[in-house]
């Protein structure tokens, strides 16, 4: 996951605590857009690890570009988005009652994307500079502000999109159209339109994940199958379906990975081999997750 | 499907492209350099590999995302005992120990997925958890796997004292993928076949009938991960090095897309798909470069979306068009009475 962080601080206790958040919320980021996609809409995105490539890529174009890190952080999602739309149209709209070919498809995306960038960027690494430059004191440890950034980025994330989806009309709309797609075009609701908005703001997610996170990785066009496997099981591990199963996924995965990493250390493959071991037992006892989403009308 | 429902006939251009495409295959070493020869002989491998996937992908509808594990494990236990255990006869490495080894790992494994009854789309996700944890865990291990570097210098096979030449790896490799081939093609033919059909069509159905189709799943599984073994260890002897990535879900995954544009579900497509690929690959990469893998990502995609019976499929389908549209115009013919060129 994020293995540069280990190694950078000196390990004290607060220090600890606060890197296990960085990660952990880093973790909740990148998979908040499969939790749409993957989670309520049930798409096997396979693209989205390279989805958070290319908002990455973007962060790191606008940056090279000469504007600023922050204009990089608006605009990847967008570009994402766009991209994401630009997928459900062309493919996903053809596969909803494929599952297992919509996985593969979205695997030739990743594959398309990949090569895509590395066409335009080249193979070498990219490095993005931070938004936030400098540190801040937390809990009287100076901590590097993009990474307390990225805590804070997490929760109002997820805050809005909770917030969306129970509370505003267009989120309402979407859920009733993956809940009973028939029932939902009864009313009156354009369900294709509902379908592209769900499935773009989900990418658009993965994009402001990508450009958020690549201050902390190497960027380059493998960066996204990681975080793509990551990504798929904090979405299971916690519950698909649920906002609340992702934070506890995200939870779960992200607190092991840094406690292996801690118990286990100098053998970050190993650590990591460990908490997949333990995704895969939980997914083989508890398929239903931490969160088991409430029943659904299917 | 044509080819899997009509009896052996020798005349049918299934048959007649099936047996062209091996009569090549035979005859490849005699115009091709010793250094290709070595490298189709890989290519052979992998074929088995892609063969394996197709068994339990194609015919039992269990898309495996983590095969190149079994592959791998394979590769590795024939390179650590080939180069540092001499004892044991190469011969009982490469076709007993590797896929014995590759068959216990996916029983396993198999067990453990299915009796709690894993399937569909959580399959796909969780054999590729373990692939990446394969990777991962052999990458770590510096001392006794090679890590990341992998291991090289690993012998071809020794018979009675004798190394076979690269030719002769060859023709074994050849002869290996066909006699896999023609037990397969044995196997889904028969009624065993027909119930794993059954379980990729309706899995549910195929219960109320009464089939215990964990046994089976659990049959094909650890059948296809023998394979694999075999496959992977045949490889390390034949390329000489085995690194990480043999295990990883990236070949996985790449398998997959030369059985899905080959041709799923037929056998022969996924031997095609994966032959024909590997040989463009290794003669429009360095063309093309990244244009000719994006270009295979948008094939693929195409096949997928569109055609999800692959080259082998669409190439059949339209065999058959003409022959039935040939057979209709004979038939309309001899009623019309020779009046039908008008």
């Amino acid at each position: 996951m994020i293995s540069t962080l280990a190694t950078v601080v000196p390990l004290q206790l607060a220090d600890r605590v606060l890197i296990s958040l960085t990660s952990i919320s880093g973790l909740i980021l990148v998979a908040s857009g499969l939790t749409i996609i993957f989670g309520l809409m049930g798409v096997l995105n396979l693209a989205h690890g390279a989805l958070m490539m290319v908002g990455a890529y973007t962060a790191y174009a606008v940056q090279s570009a000469g504007f600023s890190p922050w204009l990089g952080i608006v605009i990847a999602p967008l570009v994402v988005g766009v991209v994401g739309v630009a997928m459900e149209v062309t493919l996903i709209r053809r596969l909803y009652d494929r599952p297992l070919d919509t996985l593969l498809a979205t695997w030739g995306v990743a594959i398309v994307l990949q090569e895509a960038v590395t066409i335009a960027f080249g193979t070498s690494q990219k490095s993005v500079s931070p938004p936030l430059e400098g540190s801040v004191s937390i809990l009287g440890v100076t901590y590097p502000a993009h990474w307390a950034f990225i805590i804070v980025v997490t929760v109002v994330v997820m805050a809005i999109t909770i917030g969306l989806f129970a509370y505003t009309d267009i989120g309402i709309m979407a859920l009733a159209v993956i809940q009973d797609r028939e029932m939902a075009a009864a009313v009156g609701i354009n369900t294709r339109v509902s379908d592209r908005t769900t499935f773009g703001f989900g990418s658009a997610l993965a994009g402001l994940s990508g450009a958020i996170m690549a201050p902390l990785l190497s960027v380059n066009s493998t960066m996204g199958i990681a975080w793509l496997a990551d990504s798929f099981l904090v979405v299971i591990v916690g519950g698909v379906g649920t906002f609340t199963g992702t934070i506890a996924g995200g939870i779960l995965l992200g607190g092991l990975d840094n406690l292996f990493r801690t118990v286990i250390s100098g053998y970050t493959s190993i650590a990591q081999a460990a908490v997949l071991l333990v995704a895969l037992i939980i997914i083989r006892y508890r398929p239903q997750g931490l969160v088991p989403a409430a029943e659904r009308g299917e | 499907m044509a080819t899997t429902d009509a009896p052996v006939e020798l005349k049918s251009p299934a048959s007649i492209a099936k047996f062209a495409g091996l009569l090549a295959l035979v005859a490849l070493p005699l115009f091709v350099s010793e250094y290709q020869v070595s490298t189709w002989s890989t290519y052979l491998a992998f074929a088995l590999l892609a063969l394996s996937i197709d068994l339990v992908w194609g015919y039992t509808g269990l898309l495996t995302l983590g095969h190149a594990a079994f592959f791998g494990a394979g590769a590795y236990v024939a390179a650590k005992l080939l180069k540092e255990v001499p004892a044991v006869p190469d011969v009982a490495v490469v076709f007993l120990v590797a896929p014995a080894l590759a068959a216990l790992l996916t029983l396993g494994l198999g067990w453990f997925l299915f009796s709690a009854d894993v399937k569909g789309s959580y399959f796909a996700i969780t054999t590729l958890i373990v692939s990446i944890i394969f990777e991962s865990v052999a990458g770590e291990f510096v001392g006794f796997l090679g890590g990341f570097n992998g291991i090289y210098g690993i012998p071809s096979i020794q018979v009675v004292g004798f190394e076979l030449t690269a030719t002769m790896s060859y023709y074994l490799a050849l002869g290996v993928l066909v006699g896999s081939y023609l037990l397969l093609r044995l196997l889904v033919d028969s009624a065993f076949g027909r119930v794993l059909r059954g379980i990729r069509g309706n899995q549910e159905r195929t219960e109320f009938f009464g089939y215990d189709t964990q046994q089976y799943r659990l049959i094909v599984f650890t059948l296809s991960g023998a394979m694999a073994g075999v496959a992977g260890s045949m490889y390390a002897t034949m390329d000489g090095f085995v690194s990480p990535p043999l295990l990883g879900f990236v070949l996985s995954t790449q398998v997959v897309i030369w059985i899905a544009v080959g041709g799923r579900g037929t056998l022969i497509g996924a031997v095609f798909g994966a032959l024909l690929i590997q040989y463009l690959n290794s003669t429009l990469s360095d063309v093309l470069i990244n244009y000719w893998e994006m270009g295979l990502a948008l094939l693929f995609i195409a096949v997928v979306i569109g055609a999800p019976q692959g080259i082998v499929g669409l190439l059949s389908d339209t065999v058959e068009g003409i022959r039935t549209n040939l057979e209709s115009t004979n038939r309309s013919d001899l009623r019309a009475g020779g009046e039908a060129d008008d």
